[in-house]
């Protein structure tokens, strides 16, 4: 029986649009990840096809990650102010996103991807931590890999 | 960050409060009147609230206790001002005025859970509980 992944254990880290390299480690404020891998299918089928038949087109995917907003430079509030710094422009350097959903130890599976945001919310309530929900738009597709 | 800080610097905080005696873990004597610092034994630690083990939640509760005596109205009097935030001795100011530094990332004092009469040992108290959630 092989070792499970857990989601505790997950791991990002996005690079700006401002600067690829000043790297936004998000790890430790992250508390959900979507990414749907999605993938065009274009409906084939003809006459005679005893189902429907589809021929596979490109990558595709709309996802968000969940993290506790602080006040730390460069983490959690640097991706709100990215955002709003390119909004209505278009970046020389897209997002990027290097993320493992069972941490980054050797071997571990790793997406990585390029993507815009799309959408930004603070869901905040009187009785918890303010969170931030960003919203993103995969450019180009995935890189699947291992860390 | 530890624990232990937490507490004391609860227990400070609840100090300034005039006359009130604060026992940062459940004692082995009371003396009234006296406000108890101890973790919440249903639910003491909630880990993993973001990834890689980064921050976590303590559940604490802050117990008061005043002299029942002979009137419960008279121990109800003496026990409002605790629970009153416009008071000088509310514990909701007391523990908004506590700071954690490094020890907390934030924290929230819920509100009373319970209010009434409790008896320990053979001794009658009027007692109200808070409970308080510390992220670290």
């Amino acid at each position: 029986m092989g070792t499970y992944y857990h989601g505790r254990n997950q791991y990002l880290v996005l690079g700006t649009p401002a600067n690829s390299s000043a790297n936004i480690a998000l790890t430790g404020n992250l508390m959900e990840t979507n990414l749907p891998l999605d993938l065009d299918l274009g409906d084939v089928t003809v006459a005679g096809s005893t189902g429907h038949r589809f021929y596979p087109g490109l990558m595709k995917s709309s996802g968000s990650f969940k993290f506790v907003a602080d006040t730390t430079t460069n983490t959690s509030w640097g991706t709100l102010a990215n955002y709003a710094a390119i909004q209505q422009a278009t970046p020389a350097n897209y997002w990027s996103a290097n993320y493992g959903p069972g941490g980054n130890t050797s071997n571990s599976p790793k997406v990585t991807f390029n993507f815009l945001i799309k959408s930004v919310s603070l869901p905040v309530k009187v009785a918890d931590v303010v969170t931030m929900m960003v919203g993103w738009e995969a450019d180009n597709g995935f890189t699947v890999s291992n860390f | 960050m530890s624990l232990a800080n937490i507490r004391s610097k609860l227990k400070t905080g609840l100090e300034t409060i005039s006359g009130l005696n604060v026992a940062s873990y459940i004692p082995d004597v009371i003396v009234l009147p006296l406000a108890i610092l101890s973790l919440k034994p249903d639910n003491p630690v909630e880990f993993d609230y973001t990834a890689k083990d980064t921050n976590y939640i303590f559940h604490f509760q802050i117990d008061v206790l005043v002299n029942k005596g002979a009137s419960v109205i008279q121990a109800q009097v003496d026990l409002d001002p605790y629970i009153d935030p416009t008071q000088t001795s509310s514990i909701k100011k007391a523990v908004e005025a506590v700071n954690f530094g490094t020890d907390a990332s934030t924290y929230r004092l819920i509100g009373s859970p319970t209010y009434g009469v409790v008896t320990i040992g053979s001794t009658d108290y009027m007692a109200v509980r808070f409970n308080l959630d510390i992220w670290v």
